[in-house]
């Protein structure tokens, strides 16, 4: 008889207890679910902190980082004046500070004498909000090389926030004319993609066009007219060895390297004939021929997987862009029709998009890109004189020659590809022009 | 009275119990903790890329132009024949040309203007949208907070009267299994074994008691809820920087740790396929959001949030 | 691996060329490969005098030619986008057609030019369809095509470089040049058809 009543209030206890445990439970338990299906475009807002120099020849390591990014669309600067301090590794930075400035990001970094009288650049990318570093890399080499060793700063800030490889560090090639009469003369120039660093590779008293890239960055062809005729040239960039490939009568145009590097696409047309797409395979000189129409055919530009070749023709009467095999007999498709002159073609390198020169209802040469999978048309440009578009390799800014007005010479410039940006490249003398802008460099 | 071994089993059969459905209660509890953690801080990378070919530019020259080939003596150029013109223009050409100049100029400016107009046009369109979109979540949130009260209001009562009647029927439960163990007192064995039975089907009426509990206050709660789970998603939204590799069939999941405030305290990356840059951004996307909306009156600030990234075009 | 095969391939090019090198019965001055050191190279063209064969085409350089009335007249005008020859250039086409045809010696090099609009190849064509278009007219009326030479400079050999339509009218235009008469350059290849 002892024992119930000891039982019995242990057990009321004990049920107790586990119905406080199963009321509890919920609120403890509660985790709400949130759905995000779409984010806004854009630039983000990143700081870039003065580097710690080592004296240089005056370059300034994140002035040339801020002027890439914010250059390209994608970023917003933070104005020197307005930063909250100028710390140059991760460890003095104070987050919260850059926080309410309204930066996102901030770099940090320093640049450094070492052994063999080269240059070090340190620098770490840093999320101002989560306060982790997303990235800490040194580039070295030396002194004259620092903006090289910048650009690929840009690059590699660049791809860790936008997820697309930066061409920063890359190179393009132009043609400038300079001087007039008799002492006019025409240069072939390659330079960093930024216009500074210029290098003549070539310099006639005649005129040179349409340089090209080979796919490694190894050659340029181009056409010359030094013999008071046409010919195409492939010339060796580090050694400036050329070699003549073409000069045939008539027109000996337009050349383009194929991706794997073996044939070139050359504009032909004998004495009497029309402009027709040849490729040229420079392993054994054989030249086949791929258009077959009574019109001008030229301007060549290759797929990525080099089986196709979009080109320019006016088959149609006035010129459009259309696409043939890279094989004889192979079906032309017509690529454009918007407008009535589209001419000019350069395809982007993963295929989806193709830049080219437009013009519009009101006379204005303009470019435009084409989606080649949605088939969208897009004026980047506002005109009234530009041409020959070329893309940057990571496909996310073209590069053109523009005229900006009535007694100014033409300049180079950028646009990019959502046609929100545009940027004029550093001033040279005489007019420049036909711009190619170069591989990746590996 | 001694204690006979059915007793002493008894009450080592009832510890045993008690002490063990405590042990699974801590247990879940701290399972269920366990799911909040801190992001490990990363390790910083320290790559030495050397390209000397690269760095060095083209060659060591970086004065340009080469000493040209001196030319040999140079034949005399043709006395240069002035080439003829095309016919000079007309004066009504001439007139003409003005008017082409002019509609040029004007032309020009025009371009000029309506690309700034179309700039400042989408800026304003921005802007406007922007707007339109502030003042739709406040106007959503506003409505959504006066249904919110009165959904409250019926809810607490709801939970009033459905707290009663779970007392209520513990209650009755408590006292049904007390006659039981009375009973029991007499046939131990086979009373016991039946309060053993009976103390299970007491925890299975409690948990559907609780179930049903439960449902009642999240359709009470669901209008309130929902509301707020759009406030937070628009927030989140607008602040959320998609990078160019955010594309649609990227999934990515966040747990979001809170403080009541609102303020994320932190975040961790779930299952994700996106790539380093969407998951940069979408870290820094929920840290700029914070501190999150609060939730309407009645509701509890969750401590976690799951955040699903999936872009949908 | 990958750059050296493109060396090969094209030192193979340079033994291989039967597009370019050729060789005329007199020595020419070797201008195809020119090695520049370090980083330039220079395209001078064929320099010298009467005797040297500068290249493929013998010499390129311009000599004054028939100067008497419209034969003074070098150049021929075009609308734009057109190929069509209008106006005093039908007169100057059958005056240095009739020329030709009575001095089989002569030679004479036709540059097609285009103004400055659009895209700089196709404008290479343009200007080859104008210059082809003034070669059909003097090959109709009487010169032969050994005598005629065609190239275009589409819109890279501006006589204005001033960016209105005055001078786009002046440098849409194919130029007739004399070249020294007797010249027997070999006709170049032409692209197989």
């Amino acid at each position: 008889m002892n024992a119930t009543p000891r039982i019995t209030p242990l057990l009321r206890i004990f049920l107790a207890l586990l119905t406080a445990a199963w009321l509890a439970a919920p609120a403890a338990r509660a985790q709400l679910q949130i759905q995000i299906t779409s984010g806004v475009t854009n630039p983000v807002p990143i700081a870039v902190v003065p580097f710690a120099e080592a004296p240089a020849d005056g370059t300034d390591v994140a002035d040339v980082v801020q002027h890439d990014l914010v250059g390209s669309g994608r970023f917003t600067e933070l104005a020197r004046n307005k930063m909250p301090a100028t710390p140059t590794n991760a460890a003095d930075v104070k987050f919260a500070d850059w926080k309410a400035a309204g930066s996102d990001y901030v770099v940090v970094g320093q640049v450094t004498p070492i052994a063999g009288g080269q240059l070090a650049v340190d620098f770490n990318l840093l999320n101002a909000l989560t306060g982790q570093s997303i990235t800490r890399q040194r580039f070295t080499g030396s002194a004259s090389a620092l903006r090289n060793a910048a650009h690929r700063v840009s690059d590699v800030i660049y791809q860790a926030i936008t997820g697309i490889r930066g061409a920063f560090a890359t190179r393009i090639a132009y043609v400038a004319v300079v001087g007039q009469g008799a002492d006019q003369r025409f240069q072939l120039v390659i330079a960093d993609a930024d216009g500074y660093n210029q290098h003549l590779i070539l310099e006639s008293r005649f005129p040179l066009m349409s340089p090209a890239w080979s796919p490694d960055g190894q050659w340029i062809s181009y056409v010359s007219f030094e013999n008071h005729l046409s010919a195409v040239y492939v010339q060796r960039v580090l050694t400036g060895q050329r070699t003549c490939v073409s000069m045939r009568a008539g027109i000996n145009g337009a050349p383009a390297w194929s991706p794997d590097s073996r044939r070139l696409a050359l504009t032909l047309s004998g004495d009497s004939g029309h402009p027709q797409i040849y490729i040229l395979d420079l392993s054994n000189q054989h030249l086949t021929r791929i258009t077959d129409s009574p019109a001008i055919n030229t301007e060549a530009t290759w797929s990525p997987d080099g089986r196709y070749i979009y080109f320019t023709s006016d088959r149609a009467g006035e010129p459009q862009i259309y696409r043939i095999g890279a094989t004889p007999g192979s079906p032309t498709q017509r690529i454009t029709f918007t407008d009535e002159y589209n001419a000019g073609p350069h395809i982007s390198a993963d295929g989806k998009l193709l830049a080219m020169v437009t013009r519009d209802d009101s006379g204005s040469y303009r470019i435009a890109v084409q989606n080649l999978v949605t088939g969208e048309f897009k004026m980047l440009t506002p005109g009234r004189l530009d041409q020959s578009p070329s893309f940057a390799p990571n496909g996310a800014t073209i590069m053109y020659a523009a005229r900006p007005g009535r007694g100014q010479e033409g300049i180079l410039a950028t646009i990019s590809v959502d046609g929100l940006t545009g940027l004029s490249l550093k001033a040279t003398q005489g007019e420049v022009r036909d711009p190619a802008w170069g591989p990746f460099i590996q | 009275m001694t204690e006979s071994v059915r007793d002493r089993w008894l009450s080592i059969g009832m510890s045993v119990l008690l002490h063990g459905s405590l042990i699974v209660l801590l247990a879940l509890g701290w399972w269920h903790f366990r799911q909040q953690s801190v992001p490990a801080p990363s390790v910083p990378i320290n790559a030495n890329v050397v390209d000397a070919r690269t760095l060095k530019g083209l060659g060591t020259a970086s004065t340009p132009a080469p000493t040209p080939k001196p030319a040999p003596p140079q034949a005399q150029p043709p006395p240069a024949i002035q080439p003829e013109g095309p016919p000079p223009p007309t004066p009504d050409e001439l007139a003409m040309r003005e008017q082409a100049a002019k509609a040029e100029a004007e032309h020009e400016e025009q371009a000029q203007r309506e690309l700034l107009a179309r700039q400042a046009a989408a800026q304003a369109r921005e802007e406007a949208r922007a707007k339109a979109q502030a003042a739709a979540a406040q106007q959503a949130e506003a409505r959504k907070a006066e249904e919110a009260e009165a959904a409250a209001q019926a809810k607490s009562q709801r939970l009033a009267e459905a707290r009663k009647k779970a007392a209520a029927a513990k209650l009755a439960a408590q006292k049904k299994l007390a006659q039981e163990r009375k009973l029991a007192e007499e046939k131990k064995l086979a009373e016991q074994q039946a309060a053993a039975e009976r103390a299970a089907r007491v925890a299975e009426l409690q948990q559907s008691l609780q179930e049903d509990e439960r449902a009642a206050a999240a359709q009470a709660a669901s209008g309130a809820l929902a509301s707020w789970q759009m406030a937070v998603t628009s927030r989140i939204q607008n602040a959320w920087i998609r990078p160019p590799t955010a594309q649609p069939g990227i999934e990515c999941v966040l747990n979001v740790s809170l403080v009541p405030g609102g303020s994320v305290t932190g975040v961790s990356i779930g299952r994700c396929n996106g790539d380093d840059a969407v998951r940069q951004s979408i870290q820094t996307a929920v840290y700029n959001a914070s501190p999150l909306p609060p939730p309407p009156n009645g509701i509890p600030f969750p401590r976690q949030l799951i955040i699903t990234f999936k872009p949908t075009h | 691996m990958y750059r050296r095969t493109l060396v090969l391939m094209l030192l193979s090019a340079c033994l291989g060329l039967t597009a370019c090198a050729h060789h005329p019965p007199k020595p020419s001055a070797e201008q195809q490969q020119s090695t520049a050191g370090g980083a330039g190279a220079n395209a001078n063209g064929a320099e010298g005098g009467a005797n040297a064969n500068g290249g493929p085409f013998g010499n390129q350089n311009s000599v004054a030619g028939p100067q008497e009335g419209t034969l003074a007249k070098r150049t021929i005008y075009f609308d734009f986008d057109s190929a069509v020859i209008k106006g005093d250039g039908t007169e100057i086409v059958a005056a240095h057609a009739k020329y030709l045809s009575d001095h089989a010696d002569a030679r004479v090099r036709l540059e097609g030019n285009t103004d400055e609009r659009g895209s700089p190849e196709y404008n290479i064509g343009l200007g080859m369809r104008r210059a082809q278009a003034v070669r059909q007219a003097l090959l109709l009326q009487g010169a032969s095509a050994a005598q005629i030479t065609v190239v275009s400079y589409g819109a890279e050999h501006p006589v204005d470089p001033a960016h209105n339509e005055d001078a786009w009218s002046k440098n849409r235009r194919v130029d007739i040049v004399y070249l020294t008469p007797g010249m027997q350059p070999p006709q170049a290849p032409q692209p197989p058809q």
